[in-house]
């Protein structure tokens, strides 16, 4: 299954809830995140309501929703800053649809926010997530020891970050446009 | 609650919020922190309010408010660890205010709320800063490059944590 096949959007909030649900309490995503199993609907419904910063993305595979992402701008003195954080339904994933949430969430830094850095953490032994970042030019900044808990220990994270130059300066040539 | 001749530690009050915001808005405690200029004391209200998980303190020298901290606590999977900051007014800068407040903080997340890691961001330049971390234990984990915009340009960021043993 190719990249072409996963559809990124923006949350719906009225009819993705449930698979939002369902993946983020699987215990494998909850794993590799900080999520906690056997959270309800309605905490989720309760959480897209009252959070009006972050930016949540669903991916869809033959109109499942199969992962998903939150993205944030930091604000203040951190405008220039994003974070975000992706989950992945346990059986979709190796498909590919990490990298299509990644380059959804870096086209919207890049081409649209004008975002010069771009930071997640990472626990240290989630080899893929952290070679999936290293492919979009995520680097390591550090390691956070003991950041969490998870299945009965307190293990560390990566904190990696992605930055960007400044297009200020840049001389955009108008033939070069492509847009419609 | 620990004293010497002149410093006093205190939970901060509403009351506060005036002498939190002059602070906050010096030229040298916005130059480490991360607050702009020109914030007005009608906004400030909730940087001086004690909720369950965030808990703010006020240092007094002589009776006088000479800085501020606030410990925020963290839920679920990260409930062993929690953040802080620190700021002391320059004009009492030297009298030992940053070390009070530090230990202050410390004493609070570690011995009453169970904290295990106590962690914070700390802008690179900020060397006086970072000395006193050091100085109780904490550790640079990771360099967050062009973290945070500073008098016009993009400045670096350190984690520091401290573990219990």
């Amino acid at each position: 299954m190719s990249n072409s096949d996963v559809i990124i959007r923006a949350l719906d909030p009225t009819t993705d809830v449930e698979a939002w649900t369902r993946i983020h309490n699987q215990r494998q995503v909850a794993f590799g995140t900080l999520r906690i199993p056997f959270e309800s609907p309605d905490f989720w419904s309760r959480r897209f309501e009252a959070d009006t910063t972050t930016r949540a993305l669903v991916a869809e595979i033959d109109g499942r929703v199969v992962g998903g992402a939150g993205f944030e701008v930091r604000g203040r003195r951190a405008h220039h800053v994003g974070a975000f954080g992706m989950g992945v339904e346990v059986e979709y994933q190796g498909r590919g649809v990490g990298s299509a949430l990644l380059a959804a969430i870096v086209d919207l830094a890049d081409n649209w926010y004008n975002l010069r850095r771009l930071e997640l953490e990472v626990f240290a032994e989630n080899a893929a997530g952290i070679a999936l970042y290293r492919k979009f030019g995520f680097e390591v900044e550090g390691v956070y020891r003991k950041y969490a808990y998870r299945e009965g220990a307190f293990v560390d994270a990566l904190a990696m970050a992605r930055l960007r130059d400044d297009p200020w300066h840049t001389q955009h040539d108008e033939k070069d446009s492509t847009h419609e | 609650m620990t004293e010497t001749s002149a410093i006093s530690i205190r939970a901060a009050e509403p009351e506060d919020v005036a002498a939190y915001t002059r602070i906050h808005g010096l030229p040298e405690v916005m130059q480490e922190t991360s607050q702009p200029p020109y914030m007005a004391v009608s906004e400030q209200a909730r940087r001086v309010t004690n909720t369950p998980n965030e808990r703010i303190l006020v240092a007094e020298w002589d009776g006088t408010i000479a800085g501020f901290a606030s410990l925020t606590l963290y839920a679920g999977r990260r409930a062993h660890a929690a953040s802080f900051g620190i700021a002391v007014d320059p004009e009492f800068a030297g009298r030992g205010i940053g070390s009070e407040l530090l230990s202050a903080i410390i004493d609070l997340g570690e011995q009453w709320y169970g904290i295990k890691r106590l962690e914070l961001k700390v802008l690179v330049e900020n060397e006086r800063a970072i000395r006193l971390y050091k100085r109780f234990g904490f550790e640079i984990e990771a360099t967050h490059r062009q973290y945070a915009q500073r008098a016009g340009r993009y400045v670096d960021a350190y984690t520091m944590a401290r573990l219990s043993p």
